[in-house]
């Protein structure tokens, strides 16, 4: 009959946060079930991961500027050996998205933790969680496409923008935290998305709210149309999409408007026969001033 | 001025990107916010000097982190200790800058307060395993100590933690 004792207090934390092999976490769990001591001792070891980690990401915003030395603005002149580099980072994109859907605990991959993590203090165990597996949405695939047929089994299908917003749902820091803005990778990308789209985008442009990190551009598809989504992390790590589509039929209103799709706030504004959605787990009139400033720009 | 090499090109564009989380490594570390924009400002240096020996396509926050981890270890621990600062308990006023229109609360502040008070040992690994999200091989990695002590570094802090919530419960029944 095992005791509460069986257990070390580093083998509790080790189950708590995912680390455990899985016959620790069996044995724990069937002990669980008879002992309530054990279920006590997992109770004074809880801490409210989630609420750390998001007090941390607050103070993301009081980081000071890189220094100089760190010169973020580099662009324009490259060199042979600089434009061997960027293949390379460019190759280290796409392959490291590739690992990182395979295996969630591989060694490779672009920078950040190898997979998400949960320790919201829940006595049941987390495994870790393969969320590193969007991330090979990056390739292009036509997700959304899939998705809205998923989600509209049996009823209407979603528009552009309420499929656009069921996406964007799933997204968290995680799923842009590892993506290095390398900016040559980042301009090859963004003349790809422009092609597809038909309309010019600059990736200066998008680079010039200081509180938001511009750092990947997809093409998705939405009826037969280009879909362009636009990923920024805001400095406090709010994922933001700002995705753009040809319009169909006759565009909406020039002036940008707030909405919200199912608890998602979002602007949304027309111009030159496109459409543009700027998501975010953001307030409405943040989610306005981006919307306003990306407006003047593009 | 020599001409940047692509490795130095590739390790400041990576830099920039992962400024803000270094920063808030560092503040971890150094308990302080003078310090950590110093510790912060050497490792972007000494990272820089060292590109030649970065491995492209390997991680370079990692990288970078135990660059800042070992000038703390090494230079900078020692000099605050010198210089009479002790390693006491940051001030929360300092950490948040007022200016940065941040909506911290007052329970996030006393959150932020009771992490960063922890024994330097304990807050690092919270802030490698819970907050960054690193895997205790990875965190342990970083800061060149065994699995083991990760774990057990965390099992402490968990505890500290979890006995300072109940204790303020319990003040408030």
């Amino acid at each position: 009959m095992s005791s509460a004792l069986t257990f070390s207090d580093e083998q509790l934390t080790a189950y708590l946060d995912g680390e455990a092999d899985a016959a620790l976490c069996t044995q724990i769990e069937s002990a669980l079930e008879r002992d309530a001591a054990l279920a006590a001792r997992l109770q004074a070891l809880e801490v409210d991961a989630a609420a750390i980690r998001a007090t941390f990401d607050a103070l993301l915003l009081s980081a000071p500027p890189a220094p100089a030395a760190v010169d973020a603005a580099e662009s324009g002149r490259m060199r042979v050996s600089e434009a061997e580099t960027s293949e390379r980072a460019a190759l280290r994109d796409v392959t490291s998205q590739d690992r990182a859907s395979r295996d969630a605990t591989s060694q490779g991959g672009s920078a950040g933790p190898s997979r998400a993590r949960r320790h919201d203090g829940v006595v049941t165990p987390t495994r870790p969680v393969r969320a590193l597996a969007w991330a090979a949405c990056a390739a292009g695939f036509a997700l959304l496409g899939g998705l809205g047929g998923w989600l509209a089994a049996g009823s209407q299908a979603q528009s552009w923008d309420s499929a656009a917003a069921t996406y964007h749902a799933l997204y968290v820091r995680q799923t842009l935290a590892p993506v290095i803005a390398e900016p040559a990778r980042q301009a090859r990308e963004l003349a790809r998305v422009s092609s597809a789209l038909g309309r010019p985008l600059n990736a200066a442009d998008l680079r010039s709210l200081k509180d938001l990190a511009y750092k990947r551009a997809q093409v998705l598809g939405y009826e037969g149309r280009p879909l362009i989504q636009l990923a920024f992390l805001s400095r406090d790590g709010v994922p933001i999409a700002l995705c753009i589509i040809r319009a169909a039929g006759s565009s909406g209103s020039g002036d940008v408007a707030t909405a919200r799709y199912d608890g998602l706030n979002a602007a949304r504004w027309s111009k030159d026969g496109y459409d543009f959605l700027l998501l975010g787990n953001k307030d409405a009139e943040q989610l306005r001033t981006y919307a306003e400033h990306f407006r003047a720009k593009l | 001025m020599r001409d940047r090499s692509p490795a130095q090109t590739d390790v400041r564009h990576g830099l920039a990107d992962v400024f803000p989380r270094l920063w808030r490594y560092c503040l971890t570390l150094t308990a302080n916010r003078a310090d950590a924009d110093d510790l912060a400002q050497a490792a972007c240096l000494r990272a820089i000097e060292r590109a030649h020996l970065f491995e492209p396509g390997t991680h370079l926050d990692r990288w970078v982190f135990t660059i800042a981890h070992r000038i703390w270890l090494n230079e900078l621990r020692a000099a605050r200790l010198r210089r009479g600062g002790g390693l006491a308990p940051i001030e929360d006023v300092d950490l948040i800058d007022e200016k940065a229109d941040t909506e911290m609360n007052f329970s996030a502040r006393e959150l932020l307060r009771k992490v960063l008070r922890l024994p330097e040992a304990q807050r690092v690994v919270v802030l490698l395993v819970y907050v960054e999200g690193y895997a205790y091989k990875e965190a342990a990695a970083i800061i060149g100590i065994p699995i083991g002590t990760v774990m057990s570094r965390l099992a402490a802090a968990r505890k500290k933690l979890a006995a300072q919530d109940s204790e303020q419960a319990s003040k408030r029944a």
